[in-house]
């Protein structure tokens, strides 16, 4: 490469005029073999050429020192030697000396060889790239390989497609099926989710929003809450006293072993099993209550953030108001600001969910959970992430507080 | 032939002036005019061997600067050496002593310290 610049230079210096050329080139030469940077003398070098072809006659006898405007500096004029006598043609030499550098820097990067680029495509579609047949079907390959990488994969692309199943809102302000609610989608927001309201009394609830539960009609063969406890009593009591501490259950039911034991004793008995299955969703037969069907619609509409904002009031349903405010509410969740929602900005977070039912305890409204709130069941299950949030005990906690005691919790089990 | 007054060539371009200067001293080639040039401006003013030697061609025809041609022993023969000729410290001179002027003019307005010039 050291001898290909050389070269260059030393063509470059024979591009001067012969007279500049003869009694400068040696000497230039021998610049350039004592300097360290190559790439400013190139420069140089151009410029140089450009200067004496143009500006400079090599054939224009050096001028007489007696003429010259006596005012005029002598080394003020820029082409002493000629002027600007027969500029077209010098312009024209430039030119093509121009040219003629630009090719000697591409045969330079060539090393000598023309260098041949072929781009095209591998495996050309007409829907890629708008070319036609005949140089899609080339003989010869592409000679340069630019990889590019695959068609990014959204990892969250198959949560959308699921939810945007689940949601009917969702997939129905979504009219181009993107799965991203852009701008136009937003501003018809209200006019697609009013197709929603299937049975016209004029807001949604959460079955017209995609809630499943409770759809199917209780089982032929169901159980009562009575075969329940006698279920979970036959198959867990190791000790055979009729009753269930919390080591003799699975993990997965310590919340049900919390909420049931109604005395906080530490036990469960057959009796305390049958009135939390009847109360909490269990009747008669297998089917929930009304009120938890309620409460599970309520909880549907919380937990979805694109839901929970279209339910500004939070009652679990969306109202006429709210459906005609729908565009402006959904923009609320826009937090990167693109005028656009996409699933990053729809799905719901677990951590916010958590912290919003964990916050159920806060049964007065006051917006905290209080000493007293903590001691339900529900408070007794969560409390190792209040104690986290608040190690004193003393007082009230807020949701933020609640907020934080659940990511440091995930993060010291994920390792984040 | 009558020698050209040195007021003449002022004012001196940049190029010319800084390679007057470094040829004040002592004889020198090409490349060190260059490296001359870049000390004495603490390297804010560099040339290109192309513009050297086009100003040189310029001092040279105009009799400010003299070629002394190759010296014997020298490491690289293609090296010339070129020296300030009598007219050329004439014009060095005269230039100096516009620029000092010039500088004190600068000072005066500016009330910067200095020797102000007689």
């Amino acid at each position: 490469m050291k001898t290909i610049r050389r070269n260059l230079y030393k063509w470059m210096v024979n591009l001067h005029p012969a007279p500049f050329r003869a009694r400068f080139g040696p000497e230039m030469l021998s610049i350039y073999d004592e300097s360290k940077g190559a790439a400013p003398l190139l420069r140089d070098a151009a410029v140089s050429i450009l200067r004496q072809r143009l500006f400079r006659s090599p054939s224009a006898n050096p001028p007489t020192l007696a003429t010259g405007d006596p005012q005029t500096p002598l080394f003020a004029t820029a082409g002493d030697g000629g002027g600007l006598h027969g500029f077209a043609s010098r312009l024209a030499v430039g030119g093509a000396v121009t040219l003629a550098l630009f090719s000697a820097t591409v045969l330079g990067v060539g090393k000598g060889r023309l260098p041949t680029f072929v781009v095209g495509s591998l495996h050309p579609r007409e829907q890629v790239l708008a070319i036609d047949r005949e140089s899609m079907s080339a003989p010869s390959g592409p000679t340069t390989m630019v990889r590019v990488s695959d068609p990014a994969v959204d990892p969250l692309d198959e949560w959308a497609k699921a939810y945007f199943a689940l949601l009917t809102p969702l997939a129905a302000i979504d009219r181009n099926g993107d799965r991203i609610l852009d701008p136009r989608e937003l501003d018809h927001a209200s006019e697609a989710l009013a197709k929603l309201d299937t049975d016209g009394n004029g807001f949604l609830d959460a079955r017209e929003c995609g809630q499943r539960f409770g759809d199917s009609a209780p089982h032929a063969n169901a159980v009562t809450a009575r075969d329940l406890a006698s279920a979970l009593i036959r198959q867990f009591d190791r000790d055979g006293d009729g009753g269930l501490i919390k080591s003799e259950l699975p993990e997965r039911l310590h919340l049900l072993h919390s909420a049931a034991d109604a005395n906080g004793d530490g036990r469960l008995t057959r009796a305390e099993l049958e009135a939390h299955a009847a109360a909490v969703a269990w009747k008669d037969e297998l089917g929930p209550t009304k009120e938890f069907l309620i409460r599970a619609a309520r909880d549907f509409m919380g937990v979805q953030p694109a839901l929970a904002a279209l339910d500004v009031n939070g009652d679990g349903v969306i109202s006429a108001i709210e459906l005609r405010d729908a565009a402006k509410s959904l923009r609320t969740l826009d937090r990167n600001g693109d005028g656009a929602l996409t699933i990053g900005e729809l799905l719901p977070n677990a951590i916010d969910n958590e912290t919003a039912l964990i916050m159920r305890l806060d049964t007065d409204g006051d917006g905290t959970i209080s000493k007293a709130e903590r001691k339900t069941p529900l408070g007794r299950y969560y409390a190792r992430i209040l104690d986290a949030a608040q190690p004193a005990r003393d007082g009230a906690i807020a949701r933020p507080q609640v907020r934080r005691a659940l990511i440091r919790e995930r993060a010291s089990i994920h390792k984040w | 032939m009558q020698e050209p007054a040195a007021a003449s060539f002022q004012p001196l371009p940049p190029a010319i002036l800084h390679i007057l200067l470094a040829i004040a001293g002592e004889d020198l080639h090409g490349y060190g005019i260059l490296k001359e040039i870049e000390r004495q401006s603490e390297g804010l003013y560099r040339l290109g061997p192309g513009t050297l030697y086009d100003n040189l061609q310029k001092l040279l025809d105009r009799g400010l600067v003299r070629d002394m041609g190759q010296r014997e022993g020298d490491t690289d023969s293609r090296r010339r050496y070129y020296r300030l000729s009598p007219l050329g410290k004439k014009v060095l001179t005269a230039e100096t002593r516009r620029l000092e002027t010039l500088v004190s003019e600068a000072k005066l307005r500016l009330r910067l310290p200095g020797r102000m010039m007689p």
